[in-house]
């Protein structure tokens, strides 16, 4: 396990490098600029080019970027090009909301996408077929047009959760709850179909494994052959996919944190990018970049915990 | 070998499992429903009892600092709450007492401007609202160059003149101060001394006068803005609401979503959302902006250069079709550069470049291009530009004037473009405003982004000048004539105006807008009951 760890941090710290040249060099190409947008259409050449001089925007972009650099490996991220406030602060708050929504619509994919899967394996058939048909039209819908669809259905005209916005934890934990229902089932919905689809794949071709034969000769009960043993042994693909979900689903929160207004880092995405705030994008990216990493960290764990072949290795 | 009988035990096991936690969420949902949800009566109730109000608000704000705000509808309510400008709008456009109670231009030529302030106002710290104050306000406002600051050009100097008197010198004739000042052009939001010493604090938190005060504890920033009363307002009895709350939601179906929930009280949403309102919620329409192609390279060589063709582009257009097409009822067919509601509308001008193809073609074959021409376009994927630049290619084409259309997915790229001068017209947004400063704006050698090429019409220039010297109802005829000017000569290709449209919850009273004024005023709006 630690020198699962420790491969992982080694690998970051290149993978946190190239994503941050990237956003960088992706933005600088992208037209726009911010000294035109704080100041309008009306300002002079001169008061232009003052402006991006006092925001170090007329520099060699290597520059920028180094000084950019220089300034998060002493834990700054810089400050908002519009609003002059730190990025670390802007986005801690807004971590909070998208991790939420992200943990909670891979719950969701996994728990609901686990036992679906389990029960069409089981009842193979209509239900299989079934599954298969609904998982994709699960990855058809796209996730903007559902969001709406469901506050339609059951914010408007049932008028059983809100249409919008997000209520802290600790302001009330009901309200927390029903702010969450529907983003995250938005959300969620294509990750259970592809979890389903590949937990009823992983189940069967498991229960075509030797060891069930042999526990079945043995007395075992179905239920502690399939929840013991056969999902054990399923376990270790759904793993993997449950933490490409849980990245794939990172996407997903800026459509559905514009929809249901949620102040998470999806949304501060989009606002940062049609102003062209440098040093904000670059917070967000590396945000991202962090998160994608502790989750395939967590996976590798689980991962390596699941498979005995792969302690053996270690 | 894969199990072909059914273990129904188990089968049935998974079905429960299934089925019971998705009664338990239900449950757990339906309990915390019970316990705490606030019904949309209850919210209504609370808004009506003057608790409070929200306002959704597609953009966040960029900044809170009102000399580095924009006046559009989104971006105004941040600063319109918290301070009160100098001069008052009414639904109408008439200018009313704010912080000052009278003003005038002193002597002839519109160069020379004084106002008296009120002697009650004080700012939300306590101070009192002086000359000294509002002169310092205005000249902080100069030197901030934000994206309004051009308004206040010809201003050479604001002084205080005595404790409760301010002077405006300006170096050129300005008609329009009373507007510069008041809430549409907003360089009489009149920022404190507290505010001046610390510009860098304007940004984040309020230093005004005006009814309400931004709570920074009840405020995440790009998510949802708190303003609470300001217990030093001059007219107590204007402020209806404990708290004003205005929420960023950036899509027009979750703001209309919003409203049906009662989540929100007001929220300005495009006209396609304003038409599927339904009659639980009350709409409200002003005239805003218009709309078409700016014909910005009139350069020695380009088809524009030659009047005929410019008319010819007017008359090729069917502007009560594409306006019906685009905005439902919510636009209104034009052939000049002005909104009703502010000087230099001529409404003689609904119908002049009639609808007329063979009209359009014989003009283009008198000017040298019976076969037509190419032209490019710069546009941008919002407010219908880039559709309104395929609805007038669709008739251009049908006189041999193909348009190549490049959408720009960004302002900032979009205005880029504009300015890089590879574009030969540029699709036209712009919002109602005074004629002269239309005029400076898209008319002038040096309007910038509306003029890249630097197009020079000397009339303009000598109607421009003659005008701002003059008292309003003398200015008004040179208004008029300026526009037959622009109209006659084809200079742009405006197709039509629409209208900003508010939706907002029955349980309102004293909403308004109209045509002058397409932002409400925040004191007007109280509970219905």
């Amino acid at each position: 396990m630690p020198r699962v760890v420790a491969r992982r941090a080694l690998w970051s710290i290149p993978l946190l490098f190239g994503v941050s040249i990237s956003t960088f060099v992706l933005v600088s190409l992208t037209p726009g600029d911010p000294a035109r947008t704080i100041l309008g259409q009306n300002g002079t050449q001169a008061e232009y080019e003052a402006l991006r001089q006092q925001l170090g925007l007329n520099q060699p972009l290597w520059e920028q970027y180094w000084r950019w650099l220089s300034h998060v490996l002493r834990g700054d991220l810089g400050t908002s090009l519009f609003t002059g406030q730190p990025v670390t602060m802007l986005l801690d708050g807004r971590l909070t909301v998208s991790l939420t929504l992200i943990v909670g619509a891979t719950l969701l994919s996994t728990v609901a996408g686990v036992l679906i899967g389990v029960a069409s394996a089981l009842r193979g058939g209509f239900a299989g077929r079934s599954v298969d048909v609904v998982a994709k039209l699960g990855l058809a819908i796209p996730t903007f047009i559902l969001g709406l669809v469901l506050v339609l259905a059951f914010a408007v005209r049932l008028q059983a959760f809100p249409a919008t916005g997000f209520v802290p934890f600790r302001d009330s934990p009901g309200e927390w709850l029903r702010s969450l229902v529907l983003p995250v089932v938005t959300l969620s919905v294509a990750g259970v179909t592809i979890v389903a689809q590949q937990t009823r794949d992983a189940v069967l071709d498991a229960l075509n494994l030797d060891f069930v034969r042999v526990l079945q000769a043995n007395g075992f009960s179905r239920r502690s052959i399939v929840y013991r043993h056969v999902l054990r042994s399923a376990a270790i693909p759904i793993v993997s996919l449950i933490g490409v979900v849980f990245v794939s689903l990172l996407s997903g929160t800026v459509f559905v944190e514009t929809i249901f207004a949620l102040p998470g880092l999806g949304s501060d995405a989009v606002q940062a990018t049609e102003q062209h705030d440098i040093p904000l994008i670059q917070g967000v990216a590396l945000y991202f970049a962090l998160i994608v990493i502790v989750v395939n960290l967590l996976v590798d764990l689980l991962y390596t915990w699941l498979n005995p072949r792969v302690r053996a290795e270690l | 070998m894969r199990r072909k009988t059914k273990d129904r035990r188990l089968s049935t096991g998974s079905v429960m499992l299934v089925a019971a936690l998705v009664v338990a969420c239900a449950v757990a949902a339906a309990a915390a429903a019970a316990g705490s949800k606030p019904s949309r009566e209850g919210q209504a109730r609370r808004a009506a009892a003057g608790s409070v109000l929200t306002i959704a608000s597609s953009d966040a704000a960029t900044t809170l600092n009102p000399a580095q705000n924009g006046n559009s509808a989104a971006s105004a309510i941040y600063d319109e709450l918290a301070y009160e400008p100098l001069m008052n709008l009414t639904n109408n456009g008439t200018i009313t007492p704010g912080l000052a109670t009278s003003w005038g231009y002193v002597g002839d030529g519109n160069t020379k401007f004084e106002m008296t302030l009120r002697t009650n106002a004080r700012f939300s710290d306590g101070t009192p609202v002086t000359a000294d104050a509002v002169a310092a306000s205005i000249n902080y406002w100069r030197g901030a160059k934000g994206p309004l600051a051009a308004y206040t050009s010809a201003i050479s100097s604001v002084t205080a003149i005595g404790p409760s008197t301010v002077q405006v010198q300006c170096s050129t004739a300005d008609p329009d101060l009373p507007l510069v000042f008041s809430r549409l052009l907003m360089a009489g939001d009149v920022i404190s001394p507290a505010g001046l010493k610390n510009p860098t604090a304007l940004q984040n938190q309020t230093f005004g006068a005006g009814p309400y005060m931004l709570d920074p504890s009840q405020t995440v920033a790009g998510s949802s803005y708190t303003y609470v009363p300001n217990p030093y307002f001059y007219n107590q009895s204007a402020i209806h609401w404990q708290k004003v709350v205005v929420k960023v939601i950036a899509d027009d179906n979750s703001a209309l979503a919003a409203l049906k929930t009662g989540q929100v009280n007001i929220a300005l949403v495009g006209s396609n959302t304003a038409a599927a309102a339904g009659s639980g919620l009350s709409v409200y329409t002003a005239p805003a902006q218009f709309e078409g192609l700016y014909l910005v390279n009139r350069g020695p060589g380009s088809p524009l250069a030659k009047v005929k063709v410019r008319q010819a582009l007017n008359y090729a257009v069917d502007r009560t079709a594409i306006a019906k097409a685009l905005f439902g009822k919510y636009a209104t067919a034009s052939d000049e550069v002005a909104v009703p509601g502010y000087d230099g509308w001529d409404p003689k001008y609904a119908n002049h470049y009639t609808y007329d193809p063979a009209k359009a073609k014989a003009l283009l074959a008198a000017a040298g291009y019976p076969h037509g021409f190419t032209l490019n376009v710069d546009s941008l994927n919002e407010f219908q530009m880039n559709n309104m630049a395929e609805a007038i290619s669709g008739y251009l084409a049908k006189i041999g004037v193909k348009l190549s259309i490049t959408v720009t997915p960004t302002i900032a790229a979009y205005v880029n473009d504009a300015l890089s001068k590879k574009y030969q017209t540029v699709s036209m947004y712009y919002g109602g405003l005074p004629m002269f400063v239309i005029g400076q704006q898209l008319l002038a050698e040096n309007a910038g982004l509306f003029n890249p090429f630097k197009s020079d019409n000397q009339t303009f220039d000598k109607l421009l000048a003659k005008g701002a010297s003059l008292p309003a109802a003398e200015r008004n005829v040179v208004w008029r004539q300026l526009q037959d000017t622009i109209v006659d000569q084809g200079w742009q290709l405006p197709v039509l105006y629409d209208d900003e449209t508010w939706v907002t919850t029955k349980n309102l009273r004293g909403f308004t807008v109209g045509g002058g004024n397409i932002n409400p005023d925040p004191l007007t709006i109280a509970p219905a009951s």
